[in-house]
């Protein structure tokens, strides 16, 4: 019985392997890697307040608040060179430490805080970006969502101006929702 | 044409070593390099939030979703639980299922809760689940969350070797027009209806009705079994939500049941047993409410109250009507003291009237009983060094009418290595509290002539008051693993200790002279023996590429009760439960829409029982020509015809048939 049962599985393997070598196709990407290309191509089309970068440093610095596979994601970016500028990757945990990012992923874990991050980073010249439903709304100025298994993202214009950064046309027609 | 079995493992090793990383994607694949619309265009995998905090779960959960269900092609929810490890499913006949986890399966199967959106279902008389009753549109279900593994501190009583949760979905994901038919030579036709729509900002509501016919399995000698069985179900469900702070949530169902079993009741006359087909006919019903209010971020509350009734009448055994009446509160609130807290605290009240008519075999005692359950739940979430150990203790508290009151603490530790790997470790004390059966009931088992004095005997099963609750001690260890985005383990050991088990201990016999003398020999459900258990269960869910997905598990169990020479007859034996069960599942999408899923699963012999092991085959054969509209052929037990459990108290078991059907799915919006 237990042979019998073995060679079903066997042979139930042997014709997986056979249609996977004839009906190839992409491996599956995590929804972090493609989120942190996302950050990557957003330093474009956003434009930060001449002083919000400092002079001469040429880097603009990714912090990155909580736990999750998204630390390990944005190392995929970091060293990178957009505008002349070469990407910092800082993972943060003390809310005091925020001020030196220019942009700010905060994790699905630190839902719990969120209120708070947002408060600390109020008035600075921060792109606060989440990945929570809902998360626009409540004040962050990228939220990625999951449509049809794709990354797409909602803007929080008001957000977006309050840090004084300047979104692109582009981003914004790109957006799935934008909220003023 | 057999082919050696060394073959095929060198085929699939050479084609893994060689050619199988020819196809694969380089993992350094730059997506910076990519446009934004590009970006857009990729697919991602993507663990839900669900899937998420089921990672950081400190217990053995397993989930299956309502996609695997309906890529199964199962048409029934035991069988979508067929897959789980550590759960066994046997089908006693075509309308009567025997599901536990973890050892002591039985028709009525007493360690083993299972809600439908929070609702109970498990039957406090009978002790157990009557599964043709546990359905829905299967498309509905969004959900089927199994946790093994006692859950007395959040669900109370009777929830000692695992809860089932059976979860629907939101009125808002099933929008649009369902409609599907379909029949074969078992399922012989069956029809499915879903109407969905949003009536205004925030509200969305549907209704559902499906209907199906099964046939009969054939019995042991190969004749009818006389269990073919009918069932109409009906439902609505609507959902509120002001997206901020309030949501409510409203669902119904009626049903009825047409069922024909094959029982066998004992007799005062030669050949002191008749075997008949019976008419099982059930009509029940339940409407639910749980309001969810936030108060903050950190603070919200959930109210749920529900009613459901229950009318089962079958012939020459009883007629049953039970009225359960339930009303629950919790409020989840997070406090920073010393370190966090996310606390959950509960009070619960429950009320059920059962009433109920005798036979010859069967004597409630009292016709009608209701009984009150009162309970109080506290459970605290602490962080003990941040983003790395949480531990989780708290306690369910409760007071029945049958053994007073009962307390079922739980303490779990879950450990974060690191983004990849969990351990975790608990220990719990969970219950099984006496029904009215164990209390109040005579039932007549069995009907002989005594050797010796000649005079017709019947031995008679009796409760009695004495009959008190059944302990678990349960130690647990959990390992969960995501080594990559592609592959999760999920590995758990357990040790189970029960004290005063049901046992049946004989009394004095009597003589009784109507109608005809004779002499009963009453046998007392009693509290017994120790015994204990334990066993591993293997979970494996891989998906290298992404039209392939394979879920393969394994679970080993071993029990162990002891012996009391006082008792004729322990209600659990060992050998009812299979010590090895393998399941494995796949998926695969073909070119042109096409679908290919298989289920296999070996179940190893049950020697108290006299059931040999079994090999079950099921296939699904799906296309989707059109958008929305789905043809599919199944087959289901394609290997061979067999038997899965023995006779039960409501049925005599039957042979499981080979089975296929075709269906027809159409949903548009």
């Amino acid at each position: 019985m237990l042979r019998t049962f073995i060679r079903l599985i066997l042979s139930f393997l042997l014709f997986v392997t056979f249609i996977g070598v004839e009906y190839a196709c992409a491996q599956p990407v995590s929804r972090y890697e493609v989120q942190a290309a996302f950050i990557h191509k957003f330093i474009k089309f956003i434009e930060w307040p001449e002083d919000a970068l400092p002079t001469g440093s040429n880097v603009i610095v990714v912090g990155i608040i909580g736990k999750g596979p998204m630390v390990n994601a944005l190392n995929n970016i970091k060293g990178k060179e957009v505008k002349g500028l070469k990407i910092v990757v800082r993972k943060v945990s003390e809310l005091h430490e925020l001020e030196h990012c220019n942009i700010l992923f905060i994790s699905p874990s630190e839902e719990k805080r969120n209120t708070e991050i947002l408060n600390t980073v109020k008035g600075s010249n921060i792109l606060t970006i989440g990945q929570r439903k809902g998360f626009a709304r409540k004040g962050v100025i990228i939220n990625f969502v999951v449509v049809d298994n794709k990354i797409r993202f909602e803007i929080n214009l008001n957000a977006g101006e309050g840090a004084g950064l300047r979104i692109s046309s582009k981003l914004l027609s790109l957006a799935t929702e934008v909220m003023r | 044409m057999r082919i050696p079995l060394n073959l095929y493992l060198i085929i699939i090793l050479s084609y893994l070593l060689l050619g199988g990383t020819a196809d694969a994607i380089e993992p350094d694949a730059d997506l910076t390099e990519l446009s934004l619309e590009e970006l857009m265009g990729i697919e991602v995998t993507t663990p839900s939030k669900k899937e998420e905090s089921l990672f950081d779960t400190p217990a053995a959960v397993y989930v299956v979703t309502g996609e695997e269900i309906r890529r199964s092609g199962v048409r029934s929810i035991p069988d979508a639980l067929r897959i789980v490890p550590g759960v066994e499913v046997a089908q006693i006949s075509a309308n009567e299922w025997a599901v536990t986890i973890r050892g002591f399966n039985n028709s009525f199967a007493n360690k083993l809760l299972v809600l439908v959106d929070g609702r109970s279902v498990y039957e406090p008389f009978f002790s157990g689940v009557f599964w043709d009753e546990v359905d829905t549109l299967l498309e509905d279900i969004d959900r089927i969350e199994v946790i093994r593994g006692p859950g007395g501190a959040i669900w109370g009583a009777n929830a000692v070797n695992g809860v089932i949760n059976i979860i629907t979905k939101e009125a808002k994901d099933t929008e649009g027009v369902f409609v599907q038919g379909g029949g074969g030579n078992v399922e012989q036709g069956f029809v499915g209806l879903r109407y969905g729509d949003k009536a205004g900002e925030n509200l969305f509501y549907r209704a559902y009705g499906k209907f199906f016919n099964r046939g009969s399995h054939e019995n042991r000698s190969g004749g009818d079994g006389d269990d073919d069985w009918k069932s109409y179900r009906g439902g609505v469900r609507v959902d509120w939500d002001d997206k901020d702070r309030d949501a409510v949530t409203l669902t119904g169902d009626i049903y009825n049941i047409d069922a024909k079993r094959s029982l066998t009741v004992a007799s005062l006359f030669p050949p002191f047993e008749e075997t008949s087909r019976v008419d099982n006919s059930t009509t029940g019903g339940d409407l639910l409410l749980r309001w969810t209010h936030a108060f903050s971020e950190d603070s919200n509350t959930v109210f749920q109250t529900y009613y459901d009734i229950v009318d089962r009448d079958i012939d020459s055994l009883t007629k049953d009507k039970r009225q359960t009446f339930d009303v629950e509160f919790l409020h989840r609130f997070n406090v920073n003291f010393l370190s966090d807290h996310d606390i959950i605290w509960g009070l619960g009240y429950r009320v059920i009237n059962e009433d109920l008519n005798g036979s010859f075999v069967f004597d409630p005692g009292q016709d009608s009983r209701t009984d009150n359950l009162y309970s109080a739940f506290v459970q605290d979430e602490l962080t003990l060094i941040d983003e790395k150990l949480f531990l989780t203790i708290g306690s369910k508290f409760e007071r029945n009418d049958f053994s007073g009151f009962e307390i079922q603490p739980d303490a779990r530790l879950l450990w974060a290595v690191n983004d990849h790997n969990r351990i975790w470790t608990a220990v719990s004390r969970a219950v099984r509290t006496p029904s009215r059966t164990e209390q109040d009931v005579r039932f007549v088992a069995e009907g002989f002539i005594n050797p010796d004095t000649r005079l017709p005997t019947l031995v008679v099963v009796t409760g009695s008051d004495d009959f008190d609750t059944e302990d678990l001690l349960s130690i647990e260890v959990g390992y969960r693993a995501r080594p990559g985005d592609s592959i999760l383990i999920d590995i758990t050991g357990f040790y189970n200790h029960y004290e005063n088990l049901e046992t049946l201990r004989p009394g004095e016999p009597f003589i009784v002279n109507e109608p005809i003398p004779h002499l009963v020999v009453p046998l007392f459900f009693s509290n017994g023996p120790d015994g204990d258990s334990y066993g591993f269960e293997i979970a494996t869910k891989w998906s290298p590429v992404d039209y392939f997905r394979l879920h393969a598990n394994y679970s080993f169990l071993e029990l162990e009760l002891e012996k009391d020479p006082n008792n004729t007859e322990p209600r659990f034996r060992e050998g009812a439960s299979p010590n090895n069960q393998i399941k494995i599942q796949s998926f695969i999408n073909l070119p042109y829409n096409v679908e290919l899923d298989t289920s296999l699963y070996w179940v190893e012999k049950l020697p108290a029982l006299d059931i040999s092991s079994y090999t079950r085959l099921d296939v699904k054969l799906g296309w989707e020509p059109l958008e929305g509209v789905e043809l599919s052929v199944v087959g289901q037990n394609l290997i061979e015809e067999h038997f899965e459990f023995s006779d039960s108290f409501i049925g005599n078991a039957t042979r499981v048939p080979r089975s296929v059907f075709g269906t027809l799915t159409w949903e548009f919006k």
